[in-house]
């Protein structure tokens, strides 16, 4: 039986260190240009979910009266938005064309955008395991599937709480299943989308045995590989779930069995 | 003058350190991200704020573990790797990795094999993983520079052990 511990350090004693010097680390421009790239790279993946780049923008006001919310497909992904701000869409995107990510690609120096990032980052929490993030936030609200029932092991799970967000990642087995659930309760309005990198089709609904109706779509990557989104918003809460590796039979039994009646 | 002289040891200082750790930093660095330029930027981070904040150490064990802190929080500020899907092979790889001509073919082909699928884990299990098997640091150790529960830690050098057993054509001791 082979020894992982020799086996590993033999093959990390060969992976090339580059020779640092004091004076490249200590020059005025190598500084300013490795603080751009690691502001650029905060603001992209403190926004970025897997191949999606998530647009959003939330009033948080103390909020008492909340109108409904409303999702649907939108170039190469999902936009959603209260009810008052989507009829506005058209003049809503127009004020807000130069987002925070494409700041991030310009490479500028976007304060505003810094300080929401960094906001994000302080608020996020991290968790391993479903009982974890149960334990650690109070009151969580969340429609996970019964593991046992889904197609496949369950390798790995994460979940991230940021805000008035939780997302769920689970992997097993060449399948990926991820979360998204925002909850606007405390918000007046918001408006927000995800883009995926790849080409959206076949958009269509899917009703669940409880009587929700999701808004489905499919991306296609360059290696062919499917994926499945499905949105659905419920009361002040909106979903988005993405399926990769899985057949439509899977994804929509997984739907079926996400319980949604916990967010009245 | 004073100052120059200050200076001027300051720099043999940091060289000094430079030659202590950027090595270790780098693969630690590397790992974690996936990336070479990203790990680069990261330890020249980690020596500058060294340099900028001159802190105190009561020990070499201590100086040590600062420097880990330090460069496993720049590569958390950098990427939340949590969320990336795809754990895919950093195309620099094959240059970066110097083989012996001479190596047993079957050997090589299975240290590739373990560094590899080290690096298909996610984040959180390499970096654990990396620490305990690479840098031999305890499990105490390792709770103290990543800022996480002693409970956290074995939980996930366990399940890091498992999904590598589970991976590996080969059936490995893990000690």
């Amino acid at each position: 039986m082979s020894n992982f511990r020799q086996s590993y350090q033999s093959e990390m004693d060969k992976v090339h260190s580059p020779k640092l010097n004091a004076r490249s680390i200590l020059s005025e421009e190598n500084r300013q240009r490795r603080q751009r790239g690691i502001r650029r790279k905060k603001m992209i993946f403190a926004m970025s979910t897997a191949a999606m780049v998530f647009l959003g923008s939330a009033v948080t006001v103390t909020a008492y009266h909340y109108s409904r919310n409303l999702i649907w497909v939108s170039g190469n992904g999902f936009a959603s938005a209260d009810e008052e701000t989507a009829k506005m869409q058209e003049g809503f995107q127009e004020a807000h064309s130069d987002t925070a990510a494409n700041q991030a690609y310009k490479g500028e120096n976007d304060q505003e955008g810094l300080y929401r990032v960094e906001d994000a980052e302080e608020l996020a929490r991290e968790y391993d395991s479903l009982e974890e993030i149960q334990a650690g936030e109070a009151g969580l609200v969340l429609p996970i599937p019964d593991f046992e029932k889904m197609e496949g092991y369950i390798e790995e799970q994460n979940y991230l709480v940021i805000a008035n967000e939780v997302m769920v990642r689970l992997t097993g087995e060449e399948k990926v299943f991820m979360l998204r659930q925002s909850d606007y309760s405390q918000s007046l309005g918001h408006s927000s989308s995800i883009v995926y990198a790849d080409q959206v089709e076949n958009e269509r609904q899917y009703c669940t045995r409880q009587d929700f109706t999701y808004t489905v779509i499919d991306t296609v990557n360059g290696r062919g590989e499917t994926g499945i989104h499905a949105a659905i918003s419920v009361n002040t809460y909106e979903l988005i779930v993405d399926f990769y590796g899985y057949t439509e039979e899977e994804a929509f039994q997984i739907l079926e069995q996400m319980d949604l009646s916990v967010y009245f | 003058m004073e100052q120059e002289k200050d200076r001027q040891q300051a720099i043999r200082d940091l060289e000094d350190k430079i030659d202590t750790y950027s090595d270790l930093l780098y693969k630690l660095a590397w790992v974690r991200l996936k990336n070479e330029q990203d790990a680069q930027d990261v330890v020249q981070e980690t020596f500058c704020q060294y340099y900028k904040s001159a802190p105190r150490f009561k020990s070499r064990e201590h100086e040590k573990a600062w420097f880990i802190k330090v460069t496993l929080n720049s590569c958390r500020k950098i990427w939340r790797s949590a969320w990336n899907r795809h754990v895919i092979l950093m195309p620099e790889q094959e240059q970066m990795v110097q083989r012996e001509p001479e190596e047993d073919y079957l050997a090589r082909e299975r240290s590739d094999q373990v560094l590899q699928e080290v690096l298909n884990l996610s984040a959180k299990y390499r970096e654990v993983i990396h620490l305990f098997y690479y840098m031999q640091l305890s499990v105490k150790e390792i709770a103290a520079v990543t800022g996480s529960p002693e409970s956290t830690v074995t939980s996930r050098l366990t399940r890091g052990r498992e999904i590598l057993r589970r991976r590996l054509k080969e059936e490995m001791d893990f000690e």
